[in-house]
């Protein structure tokens, strides 16, 4: 009797499962067909490239000129590696010295370096770059050189290496395709050259997988406005058309989707050979991750 | 006593009875992650976005925009005039080679000629147009040896009190009966693990390592195609589906049909499209309109920026997105992308397996650096506890990401396993163009395909080996710098590799 039981228990969880819920298999769905032209988008253009190039704009143009400070940071980064005792290819990485940990890069006197500041889209009025040169992005015992660079779609960086060891570049940008690719030791040439054909809404991951601590930011932008901090926290956009521009501000380190300004931050540019000089752009360290 | 035993019995029966496929929830497409850190305008505008061109699992849109086989059958109106869309004659002129009658019950139809040619709008009760979509309801062929002449049912039998109708000769096309198949299909073995919207989180994913492919940021690790995309092509997700994928959950499908197989494809290359085209949305909206916005500013002034973004941006950068993916899909469509070596596979021999030995070893190739000396995936590139992709958190596990956030192992090269296939030309594309989505790079651009050729029959002869092979009467063979071939070199060692 009880095996005739268990049987029947059985039975029923053998049907159950044959059964089946069907995860939705058993549904017959319904196909609408939908044209390619998307009436919506065609009529619209494409306003999100917007260069409207003619001419000078009746202000003229101006340079902005400014500087970034985190108050109150405190922290005291450990390096990555330390000098000689790197974890991987010790001759070469770290050999000459530390690997900071290029998170925050913060002055004596709280000057914040590698904060990217650009305009989200091409201003009306603003001058296309003309001939593009050629930029690199380096790596030396290690480290990327530089941690943070902006370039425009269609300029090339050639990916060169000092290191007499392998590395390889893996790029995570949204609007382009990805790549990675191994750079030969000592490639002084540029084996590898990054060229990239739409400009990207913020700088996006260079890592290297074969020494997981190198890291970089880069940002493409389909206009030649954006910069980067330097060591002092300085920045410098030239030739922007006079009037109102609202930047984006972005650092790496920045808590909440590593934005340091909602909307961006709204600046007036005079025209004129004279550098519209914005009063020092702080930040509490609040904003930055620990 | 016995009766208890009964109702024990009977419980799971009563159970399934009152729970059972009642509950049996409708099949959903998930919307993106990215979705969820941003305000509600911005999340709805993606789901609105994403459901007007591509529907839900119940009702799918084929939309011809995207390089995928619907599946299509024309046909032309054998009725006079006048002829109700409820019981339509008609001759079809193209078919497919595998379909049956049946299947059609569902499809889309469209008018290419005629009355309803064109944009079909109709006017609903409170007055307002809305755009007529028709459907197969049911298709009786006149005869049963030729399925190509019969009776259509078209839903809706719309309101249009346009006179006549249809008229005879009227063409119109059938789209989405093989695009049902793949639906059904993959609902039927592919859901479980990959998930309703291909998010490689089905009921069973969790329990799977490695997880299953999440196919919705376009990324597929083993493609016979090469930069810039590095989009499978039919033949390698048809290739994937029919053999599995060894050393994964992955199983082999070989008892499918072709067509079957086909049409699975087909549905995940749509997937696929779906979710980078979503992803892509999202992403537009990350930095301005996350739901962090709301703790600075107020919702007015979020609301202000996100009507201007959308009236004056987000079209332009939505049109740029679909154009992107789906240059990428057609891309892959052309021969000339199909990564090939210019020279033949060097036959295996001791030398070429030493060279190849060499260069796994040396600076030049790097194989070792994650794969180790032993190739047993534990170089040295996997010690480091690493950040967790997106934050400044360690991970608790030492090793490297993969682009979906699992921490993966280099392969294991000793057992003989290979996921991507285990040809010489497979292994050759692997290490050419690298492994989308992994830390896997593309080869050195300085090693020639005869290197790499010497690196294939060396992988191939790991699992067989009991030490490195004999290397010491190879001319030219100097161990250098390299202190683990030194070290080799003293080593007993035999080649068992050579057939």
């Amino acid at each position: 009797m009880n095996k005739i039981a268990i049987t029947i228990v059985l039975a029923g969880f053998v049907t159950t499962l044959a059964g089946g819920c069907g995860g939705g298999a058993s549904t017959e769905p319904t196909v609408t067909i939908k044209s390619a032209t998307d009436s919506k988008v065609d009529q619209d253009g494409v306003p999100g490239k917007e260069t409207t190039t003619g001419g000078t704009p009746a202000g003229g143009y101006g340079t902005l000129k400014g500087q970034v400070i985190i108050e109150g940071w405190n922290t005291k980064l450990t390096p990555l590696a330390v000098k000689g005792k790197a974890n991987k290819d010790p001759t070469v990485c770290a050999a000459e010295g530390d690997i900071p940990d290029q998170r925050m890069v913060v002055g004596a006197n709280g000057e914040l370096a590698n904060v990217f500041i650009y305009l989200r889209k091409m201003p009306k009025g603003g001058k296309p770059s003309g001939e593009l040169p050629v930029k690199d992005f380096d790596q030396k015992g290690c480290i990327f050189l530089p941690h943070a660079m902006v370039y425009q779609t269609g300029q090339v960086v050639r990916v060169l290496s000092g290191d007499a060891v392998p590395h390889n570049t893996k790029t995570d940008p949204k609007r382009n395709s990805g790549e990675n690719f191994q750079v030969p030791a000592n490639d002084r040439d540029g084996a590898n050259k990054i060229n990239l054909a739409s400009g990207e809404q913020a700088p996006f991951l260079v890592q290297c997988s074969f020494h997981s601590w190198m890291k970089a930011w880069h940002l493409v932008l389909d206009h030649p406005y954006g910069a980067v901090t330097k060591k002092d926290g300085t920045f410098e956009i030239p030739n922007l058309p006079a009037g109102k521009h609202k930047f984006r501000i972005w650092h790496e380190n920045a808590n909440d989707s590593n934005r340091l300004l909602d909307g961006g931050r709204e600046i007036t540019i005079e025209a004129g050979d004279a550098p519209t000089e914005i009063p020092t752009i702080k930040y509490s360290s609040a904003l930055f991750r620990p | 006593m016995v009766s208890d035993r009964y109702i024990f019995a009977l419980f799971p029966l009563i159970l399934f009875a009152i729970c059972g496929c009642v509950e049996n929830p409708t099949a959903e497409f998930v919307s993106t992650e990215l979705s969820q850190d941003l305000v509600r305008q911005a999340s709805r505008a993606i789901d609105d976005t994403i459901d007007e061109r591509f529907g839900d699992p119940q009702n799918l849109v084929a939309w011809l925009k995207l390089p995928v086989n619907f599946g299509e059958i024309k046909g032309e109106v054998l009725d006079g005039v006048g002829a109700s869309l409820s019981s339509v004659k008609v001759r079809f002129t193209e078919t497919p080679d595998d379909w049956t009658p049946e299947e059609l019950k569902g499809a889309g139809l469209q008018w290419l000629s005629g009355n309803f040619a064109g944009p079909i709008t109709g006017v609903d009760k409170r007055g307002r147009e809305f755009p007529i979509a028709f459907h197969i309801d049911g298709y009786k062929p006149e005869k049963p040896d030729n399925p190509n002449a019969g009776t259509l049912s078209i839903d809706p039998s719309p309101n249009i009190d346009q006179q006549p109708a249809l008229q005879k000769g009227d063409q119109f096309v059938i789209v989405g009966h093989t695009f049902r198949r793949g639906r059904k299909l993959y609902m039927r073995y592919c859901m479980h693990c990959h998930g309703v919207s291909g998010d490689g989180n089905g009921p069973t994913a969790k329990y799977l390592n490695p997880r299953p492919r999440d196919y919705r940021p376009g990324l597929f690790k083993f493609t016979s195609t090469g930069v810039p995309n590095h989009k499978p092509n039919r033949d390698d997700l048809r290739r994937i589906v029919k053999l599995g994928i060894p050393g994964t959950y992955m199983p082999s499908f070989m008892l499918l049909k072709v067509q079957e197989a086909d049409d699975i494809v087909e549905y995940v290359r749509w997937l696929s499209m779906r979710g980078q085209i979503e992803d892509r949305v999202a992403n537009e909206f990350k930095l301005d309109f996350s739901k962090g916005r709301l703790k600075e500013d107020s919702r007015d002034e979020v609301q202000e920026e996100f009507d201007t973004f959308m009236a004056e941006d987000f079209s332009g950068y939505l049109n740029d997105g679909i154009e992107f993916v789906v240059a990428a899909w057609n891309n892959v469509a052309d021969a000339q992308n199909v990564v090939n070596p210019s020279e033949p596979h060097t036959p295996s021999s001791t030398e070429s397996i030493a060279r190849g030995r060499k260069l796994f070893l040396g600076q030049d190739a790097g194989c070792s650096k994650c794969h180790g000396v032993s190739a047993k995936g534990n170089g040295p590139a996997n010690i480091d506890f690493n950040d967790i992709p997106g934050t400044t958190t360690k991970s608790d596990k030492p090793g490297l990401f993969d682009n979906w956030g699992n921490i993966i192992k280099p392969r294991n090269l000793t057992t003989g396993i290979y996921r991507g296939g285990r040809r010489p030309l497979d292994l050759y594309r692997r290490i050419k163009v690298g492994i989308k989505g992994t830390p896997m790079p593309s080869a050195n651009v300085k090693l020639k395909d005869s290197d790499i050729w010497d690196l294939v029959n060396y992988v191939l002869s790991v699992p067989f080996q009991d030490g490195p092979p004999d290397t010491s009467k190879l001319a030219g063979h100097s161990s250098g710098k390299n202190s683990v071939a030194a070290k080799d070199k003293a080593s007993s060692s035999r080649d068992k590799a050579g057939g």
